[in-house]
Protein backbone atom coordinates (compact mmCIF):
# COMPACT_ATOMS: atom_id res chain seq x y z
CA UNK A 1 0.00 0.00 0.00
CA UNK A 2 3.11 2.85 0.95
CA UNK A 3 4.50 1.32 -2.44
CA UNK A 4 1.01 2.49 -4.24
CA UNK A 5 0.86 5.39 -2.26
CA UNK A 6 4.22 6.87 -3.23
CA UNK A 7 3.85 5.35 -6.89
CA UNK A 8 0.79 7.76 -7.08
CA UNK A 9 2.46 10.82 -5.30
CA UNK A 10 5.34 10.26 -7.99
CA UNK A 11 2.81 10.35 -10.92
CA UNK A 12 0.97 13.89 -9.46
CA UNK A 13 4.03 15.53 -9.05
CA UNK A 14 5.04 14.28 -12.74
CA UNK A 15 1.77 15.61 -13.94
CA UNK A 16 2.13 18.95 -12.16
CA UNK A 17 5.98 19.58 -13.68
CA UNK A 18 4.62 18.12 -16.94
CA UNK A 19 1.36 19.70 -17.49
CA UNK A 20 1.64 23.43 -17.46
CA UNK A 21 4.91 23.38 -19.68
CA UNK A 22 2.77 20.93 -22.47
CA UNK A 23 -0.10 23.49 -22.81
CA UNK A 24 2.53 26.65 -23.19
CA UNK A 25 4.58 24.36 -25.70
CA UNK A 26 4.30 25.04 -29.54
CA UNK A 27 4.26 22.05 -31.96
CA UNK A 28 7.64 21.77 -31.72
CA UNK A 29 8.35 21.72 -28.97
CA UNK A 30 9.63 25.77 -28.58
CA UNK A 31 7.98 27.71 -25.41
CA UNK A 32 5.29 29.49 -25.77
CA UNK A 33 7.11 32.62 -27.00
CA UNK A 34 9.21 31.47 -29.69
CA UNK A 35 10.68 35.53 -28.93
CA UNK A 36 10.69 37.73 -25.95
CA UNK A 37 12.91 40.47 -26.38
CA UNK A 38 13.30 43.97 -28.13
CA UNK A 39 12.60 44.17 -31.74
CA UNK A 40 15.08 45.36 -33.46
CA UNK A 41 17.41 43.66 -31.59
CA UNK A 42 21.15 45.04 -30.88
CA UNK A 43 22.07 43.03 -34.20
CA UNK A 44 19.31 45.29 -35.87
CA UNK A 45 16.81 42.42 -36.74
CA UNK A 46 13.53 44.11 -36.87
CA UNK A 47 11.73 41.33 -37.67
CA UNK A 48 11.26 37.46 -35.77
CA UNK A 49 9.04 34.80 -37.23
CA UNK A 50 9.08 30.99 -36.90
CA UNK A 51 7.73 28.05 -39.02
CA UNK A 52 3.52 27.62 -38.65
CA UNK A 53 4.05 23.90 -38.08
CA UNK A 54 1.89 21.29 -40.35
CA UNK A 55 -1.42 19.10 -40.93
CA UNK A 56 -3.69 22.54 -40.08
CA UNK A 57 -5.06 24.89 -42.26
CA UNK A 58 -3.94 27.53 -39.83
CA UNK A 59 -0.85 29.57 -38.65
CA UNK A 60 -2.24 31.81 -35.90
CA UNK A 61 0.11 34.60 -34.65
CA UNK A 62 0.15 36.74 -31.44
CA UNK A 63 1.86 39.73 -30.19
CA UNK A 64 1.99 41.07 -26.83
CA UNK A 65 4.36 44.16 -26.89
CA UNK A 66 5.58 47.64 -24.69
CA UNK A 67 3.06 50.26 -25.84
CA UNK A 68 2.73 53.67 -26.38
CA UNK A 69 5.39 54.77 -28.61
CA UNK A 70 4.46 53.41 -32.54
CA UNK A 71 2.60 50.40 -33.97
CA UNK A 72 4.01 47.05 -34.50
CA UNK A 73 3.41 44.45 -37.36
CA UNK A 74 2.07 40.80 -37.77
CA UNK A 75 4.06 39.38 -40.77
CA UNK A 76 3.01 36.28 -42.46
CA UNK A 77 5.53 34.79 -45.16
CA UNK A 78 4.34 32.72 -47.95
CA UNK A 79 6.09 29.63 -49.08
CA UNK A 80 7.45 31.78 -51.88
CA UNK A 81 9.00 33.94 -49.29
CA UNK A 82 7.21 36.97 -50.11
CA UNK A 83 5.02 38.88 -47.02
CA UNK A 84 1.90 40.49 -46.09
CA UNK A 85 2.23 42.47 -42.53
CA UNK A 86 -0.35 43.69 -40.65
CA UNK A 87 -0.42 46.84 -38.41
CA UNK A 88 -1.74 46.18 -35.07
CA UNK A 89 -3.23 49.39 -34.27
CA UNK A 90 -6.65 49.57 -36.05
CA UNK A 91 -7.98 53.07 -34.79
CA UNK A 92 -10.93 53.36 -32.49
CA UNK A 93 -8.76 52.79 -29.45
CA UNK A 94 -6.61 55.34 -30.17
CA UNK A 95 -2.75 54.69 -31.49
CA UNK A 96 -0.55 52.35 -29.86
CA UNK A 97 -2.32 51.39 -26.76
CA UNK A 98 -3.22 47.85 -27.87
CA UNK A 99 -1.18 45.39 -26.20
CA UNK A 100 -2.05 41.93 -27.21
CA UNK A 101 -3.45 40.86 -30.35
CA UNK A 102 -3.97 38.13 -33.02
CA UNK A 103 -4.23 37.16 -36.19
CA UNK A 104 -4.78 34.10 -38.33
CA UNK A 105 -4.20 33.41 -41.81
CA UNK A 106 -4.49 30.17 -44.23
CA UNK A 107 -1.59 27.69 -44.85
CA UNK A 108 -0.48 26.01 -46.95
CA UNK A 109 0.09 29.72 -48.60
CA UNK A 110 1.80 30.97 -45.53
CA UNK A 111 4.34 29.09 -44.03
CA UNK A 112 6.17 31.35 -41.44
CA UNK A 113 4.49 34.38 -39.26
CA UNK A 114 5.67 36.58 -36.57
CA UNK A 115 6.24 40.15 -35.67
CA UNK A 116 8.08 43.03 -36.75
CA UNK A 117 8.82 46.82 -35.65
CA UNK A 118 8.73 48.12 -39.11
CA UNK A 119 12.06 48.36 -40.35
CA UNK A 120 11.49 50.89 -43.08
CA UNK A 121 10.49 53.41 -40.45
CA UNK A 122 13.95 54.05 -39.33
CA UNK A 123 14.32 56.23 -35.57
CA UNK A 124 11.63 53.63 -34.12
CA UNK A 125 12.97 52.79 -30.89
CA UNK A 126 13.47 49.43 -29.77
CA UNK A 127 10.21 47.56 -28.17
CA UNK A 128 9.94 45.02 -26.00
CA UNK A 129 7.98 42.16 -27.92
CA UNK A 130 6.42 38.68 -27.32
CA UNK A 131 5.80 37.12 -30.04
CA UNK A 132 4.12 33.31 -30.63
CA UNK A 133 2.52 31.27 -33.64
CA UNK A 134 0.86 28.25 -33.88
CA UNK A 135 -1.00 25.92 -36.23
CA UNK A 136 -4.62 26.21 -34.19
CA UNK A 137 -6.87 28.38 -33.59
CA UNK A 138 -7.73 27.87 -29.77
CA UNK B 1 -25.44 72.20 23.11
CA UNK B 2 -23.34 75.60 23.68
CA UNK B 3 -22.96 78.36 21.41
CA UNK B 4 -19.16 77.96 21.26
CA UNK B 5 -19.97 74.04 20.12
CA UNK B 6 -22.77 75.26 17.75
CA UNK B 7 -20.33 78.03 16.74
CA UNK B 8 -17.78 75.91 15.73
CA UNK B 9 -20.00 73.58 14.09
CA UNK B 10 -21.53 76.30 11.60
CA UNK B 11 -18.10 77.26 11.28
CA UNK B 12 -16.96 73.43 9.68
CA UNK B 13 -19.88 73.07 7.86
CA UNK B 14 -19.38 76.53 5.99
CA UNK B 15 -16.00 75.13 5.32
CA UNK B 16 -17.22 72.09 4.01
CA UNK B 17 -19.45 74.07 1.56
CA UNK B 18 -16.82 76.12 0.46
CA UNK B 19 -14.54 73.07 -0.38
CA UNK B 20 -17.51 71.38 -2.29
CA UNK B 21 -18.22 74.76 -4.11
CA UNK B 22 -14.55 74.75 -4.90
CA UNK B 23 -14.36 70.85 -5.97
CA UNK B 24 -17.49 71.55 -8.31
CA UNK B 25 -16.13 74.63 -9.85
CA UNK B 26 -12.87 73.35 -11.05
CA UNK B 27 -14.41 70.54 -12.28
CA UNK B 28 -16.89 72.49 -14.45
CA UNK B 29 -14.06 74.35 -15.65
CA UNK B 30 -12.14 71.05 -16.18
CA UNK B 31 -15.25 69.41 -18.59
CA UNK B 32 -15.55 73.00 -20.11
CA UNK B 33 -12.18 73.45 -21.23
CA UNK B 34 -12.79 69.46 -22.80
CA UNK B 35 -15.70 70.29 -24.49
CA UNK B 36 -13.60 73.24 -26.32
CA UNK B 37 -12.00 70.76 -28.87
CA UNK B 38 -12.68 71.34 -32.28
CA UNK B 39 -15.39 68.13 -32.44
CA UNK B 40 -18.15 70.08 -30.85
CA UNK B 41 -20.91 66.99 -31.99
CA UNK B 42 -18.83 64.12 -30.28
CA UNK B 43 -22.23 63.65 -28.18
CA UNK B 44 -24.02 62.31 -31.04
CA UNK B 45 -20.90 60.32 -32.36
CA UNK B 46 -21.34 56.55 -32.58
CA UNK B 47 -20.17 53.21 -34.64
CA UNK B 48 -23.91 52.22 -33.84
CA UNK B 49 -26.27 54.59 -35.67
CA UNK B 50 -29.41 53.96 -34.36
CA UNK B 51 -28.40 50.84 -32.19
CA UNK B 52 -27.52 48.83 -35.61
CA UNK B 53 -24.28 47.24 -36.38
CA UNK B 54 -23.16 48.65 -39.46
CA UNK B 55 -23.12 46.50 -42.47
CA UNK B 56 -25.10 43.95 -44.45
CA UNK B 57 -25.40 40.49 -42.95
CA UNK B 58 -22.93 38.57 -44.39
CA UNK B 59 -25.42 35.39 -45.22
CA UNK B 60 -26.59 38.78 -47.31
CA UNK B 61 -23.61 39.38 -49.43
CA UNK B 62 -22.98 35.55 -50.12
CA UNK B 63 -19.77 35.56 -49.22
CA UNK B 64 -17.18 32.74 -50.60
CA UNK B 65 -16.30 29.72 -48.51
CA UNK B 66 -13.16 31.18 -47.56
CA UNK B 67 -14.48 34.39 -46.24
CA UNK B 68 -16.83 32.46 -43.97
CA UNK B 69 -13.49 30.48 -43.05
CA UNK B 70 -12.19 33.76 -42.08
CA UNK B 71 -15.41 34.78 -40.01
CA UNK B 72 -15.06 31.14 -38.07
CA UNK B 73 -11.28 31.84 -37.32
CA UNK B 74 -11.62 35.24 -36.20
CA UNK B 75 -14.56 34.04 -33.79
CA UNK B 76 -12.37 31.25 -32.54
CA UNK B 77 -9.32 33.24 -32.03
CA UNK B 78 -10.97 36.24 -29.82
CA UNK B 79 -12.77 33.52 -27.91
CA UNK B 80 -10.15 34.16 -24.53
CA UNK B 81 -11.02 37.95 -25.06
CA UNK B 82 -14.97 37.90 -26.24
CA UNK B 83 -17.62 35.88 -26.98
CA UNK B 84 -19.41 36.59 -30.32
CA UNK B 85 -22.25 35.74 -31.68
CA UNK B 86 -21.44 34.15 -35.25
CA UNK B 87 -25.07 34.91 -36.41
CA UNK B 88 -24.97 38.56 -36.23
CA UNK B 89 -21.72 38.99 -38.39
CA UNK B 90 -22.67 41.96 -40.68
CA UNK B 91 -20.22 43.23 -43.60
CA UNK B 92 -19.05 47.30 -43.37
CA UNK B 93 -16.69 47.44 -47.02
CA UNK B 94 -14.38 45.36 -48.84
CA UNK B 95 -10.64 46.44 -50.43
CA UNK B 96 -9.23 45.62 -53.89
CA UNK B 97 -7.28 42.37 -53.69
CA UNK B 98 -3.72 43.46 -53.63
CA UNK B 99 -0.40 41.03 -53.69
CA UNK B 100 -2.75 38.55 -53.44
CA UNK B 101 -4.69 40.22 -50.44
CA UNK B 102 -7.85 41.24 -50.06
CA UNK B 103 -9.66 42.12 -46.84
CA UNK B 104 -13.53 42.84 -45.62
CA UNK B 105 -14.31 44.93 -42.12
CA UNK B 106 -16.82 42.84 -40.76
CA UNK B 107 -18.99 43.81 -37.03
CA UNK B 108 -20.58 41.24 -34.73
CA UNK B 109 -22.47 41.57 -31.23
CA UNK B 110 -20.86 40.14 -28.80
CA UNK B 111 -23.03 37.40 -26.86
CA UNK B 112 -23.54 40.59 -24.28
CA UNK B 113 -24.52 42.83 -26.76
CA UNK B 114 -21.44 44.99 -27.19
CA UNK B 115 -20.86 45.81 -31.27
CA UNK B 116 -17.58 44.44 -32.07
CA UNK B 117 -15.45 44.46 -35.24
CA UNK B 118 -12.86 42.62 -36.92
CA UNK B 119 -11.23 41.51 -40.29
CA UNK B 120 -11.26 38.42 -42.57
CA UNK B 121 -9.37 38.10 -45.95
CA UNK B 122 -9.76 36.58 -49.08
CA UNK B 123 -7.94 33.69 -48.34
CA UNK B 124 -9.75 33.00 -45.12
CA UNK B 125 -7.34 34.59 -42.62
CA UNK B 126 -8.82 37.06 -39.91
CA UNK B 127 -7.56 39.62 -37.28
CA UNK B 128 -9.26 39.14 -33.81
CA UNK B 129 -12.22 40.72 -33.13
CA UNK B 130 -12.53 43.87 -30.35
CA UNK B 131 -15.47 45.75 -28.99
CA UNK B 132 -16.15 49.54 -28.92
CA UNK B 133 -17.49 50.06 -26.02
CA UNK B 134 -14.29 48.39 -24.06
CA UNK B 135 -12.34 50.94 -25.20
CA UNK B 136 -12.06 54.61 -24.05
CA UNK B 137 -10.26 57.91 -25.74
CA UNK B 138 -11.18 56.39 -29.13
CA UNK B 139 -10.93 58.00 -32.23
CA UNK B 140 -13.26 58.45 -35.28
CA UNK B 141 -11.57 55.91 -37.41
CA UNK B 142 -11.10 52.58 -37.87
CA UNK B 143 -9.18 51.10 -40.61
CA UNK B 144 -7.18 47.82 -41.42
CA UNK B 145 -3.55 48.19 -42.93
CA UNK B 146 -1.67 46.00 -44.78
CA UNK B 147 1.34 45.67 -46.83
CA UNK B 148 3.67 43.18 -48.69
CA UNK B 149 6.58 42.63 -51.20
CA UNK B 150 9.12 40.65 -52.18
CA UNK B 151 11.60 40.90 -49.50
CA UNK B 152 11.05 41.49 -46.01
CA UNK B 153 11.82 45.79 -45.09
CA UNK B 154 10.82 46.55 -48.41
CA UNK B 155 7.25 47.56 -48.71
CA UNK B 156 5.74 47.20 -52.80
CA UNK B 157 2.13 47.46 -51.59
CA UNK B 158 -0.31 48.76 -49.58
CA UNK B 159 -3.86 48.24 -49.03
CA UNK B 160 -6.41 49.56 -46.47
CA UNK B 161 -9.58 49.59 -45.54
CA UNK B 162 -12.38 50.67 -42.86
CA UNK B 163 -15.28 52.63 -41.59
CA UNK B 164 -15.90 55.86 -39.96
CA UNK B 165 -17.85 57.05 -36.76
CA UNK B 166 -21.30 58.46 -37.32
CA UNK B 167 -20.30 62.09 -36.78
CA UNK B 168 -17.66 61.83 -39.56
CA UNK B 169 -18.89 63.14 -43.16
CA UNK B 170 -15.93 63.18 -45.01
CA UNK B 171 -12.36 61.00 -44.85
CA UNK B 172 -9.54 61.71 -46.77
CA UNK B 173 -6.14 60.06 -47.42
CA UNK B 174 -2.98 61.68 -47.18
CA UNK B 175 -0.18 60.16 -49.32
CA UNK B 176 3.32 60.38 -48.61
CA UNK B 177 4.01 62.87 -50.96
CA UNK B 178 1.75 65.04 -49.38
CA UNK B 179 -1.42 64.98 -51.46
CA UNK B 180 -4.92 64.79 -49.35
CA UNK B 181 -7.24 63.06 -51.40
CA UNK B 182 -11.15 62.11 -51.00
CA UNK B 183 -12.07 58.48 -50.16
CA UNK B 184 -15.65 57.55 -51.41
CA UNK B 185 -17.46 56.96 -48.38
CA UNK B 186 -20.31 53.75 -48.86
CA UNK B 187 -23.73 54.27 -46.82
CA UNK B 188 -21.93 52.96 -43.52
CA UNK B 189 -19.32 55.36 -44.04
CA UNK B 190 -16.54 52.31 -45.30
CA UNK B 191 -14.03 53.51 -47.40
CA UNK B 192 -10.88 51.43 -49.09
CA UNK B 193 -7.43 52.75 -50.48
CA UNK B 194 -4.40 50.82 -52.16
CA UNK B 195 -1.05 51.59 -54.13
CA UNK B 196 1.62 49.72 -55.47
CA UNK B 197 3.08 53.55 -55.89
CA UNK B 198 5.93 54.75 -52.83
CA UNK B 199 4.77 58.19 -53.72
CA UNK B 200 1.38 56.94 -53.24
CA UNK B 201 1.39 55.24 -50.19
CA UNK B 202 -0.34 56.63 -47.55
CA UNK B 203 0.88 58.99 -44.52
CA UNK B 204 -2.49 59.37 -42.70
CA UNK B 205 -6.18 59.00 -42.99
CA UNK B 206 -8.20 62.33 -41.77
CA UNK B 207 -12.05 62.66 -41.04
CA UNK B 208 -13.60 65.95 -41.10
CA UNK B 209 -17.09 66.67 -39.72
CA UNK B 210 -20.28 68.09 -42.33
CA UNK B 211 -18.98 71.69 -41.44
CA UNK B 212 -15.45 70.61 -42.41
CA UNK B 213 -13.57 71.21 -39.17
CA UNK B 214 -11.29 68.37 -38.61
CA UNK B 215 -11.78 65.79 -36.17
CA UNK B 216 -8.94 63.15 -36.37
CA UNK B 217 -5.72 62.67 -37.88
CA UNK B 218 -4.62 58.87 -37.88
CA UNK B 219 -0.99 57.80 -39.16
CA UNK B 220 -1.70 55.44 -41.45
CA UNK B 221 2.39 54.23 -43.02
CA UNK B 222 2.89 51.49 -45.29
Amino acid sequence: VRNARYLVCGVLALLAIALPGAANATHDGTPYWFWRGYLPTAGDVYTKHHEGGCCTNWIVTRMSWEVGTHDMRFIFITSGGAWHGFWANTGPQGCCVTWDDEAVLDQPYYRRSGCQNPPEHFGWWPVWTNCHTRNTLG
Amino acid sequence: MTSKVRNRRSVVAVAVLCVAAMVTGVSAIAAGSAGGTPSTSTAAATWTPGGQLPGIPLGASRPSARVASGVQAAVAISRRRVSIDPGSVREVVASEVVGGLGMRVITARAVGGEACYAMVTNRGGARSFHCFSSQSGGGALLRYAASGGTVIGNVEWVNLVGFARSDVARVTLVTQSGNEQDLSLNRWRGFRYSSQSKEAFPAALRAYEANGSLIQELPTLP
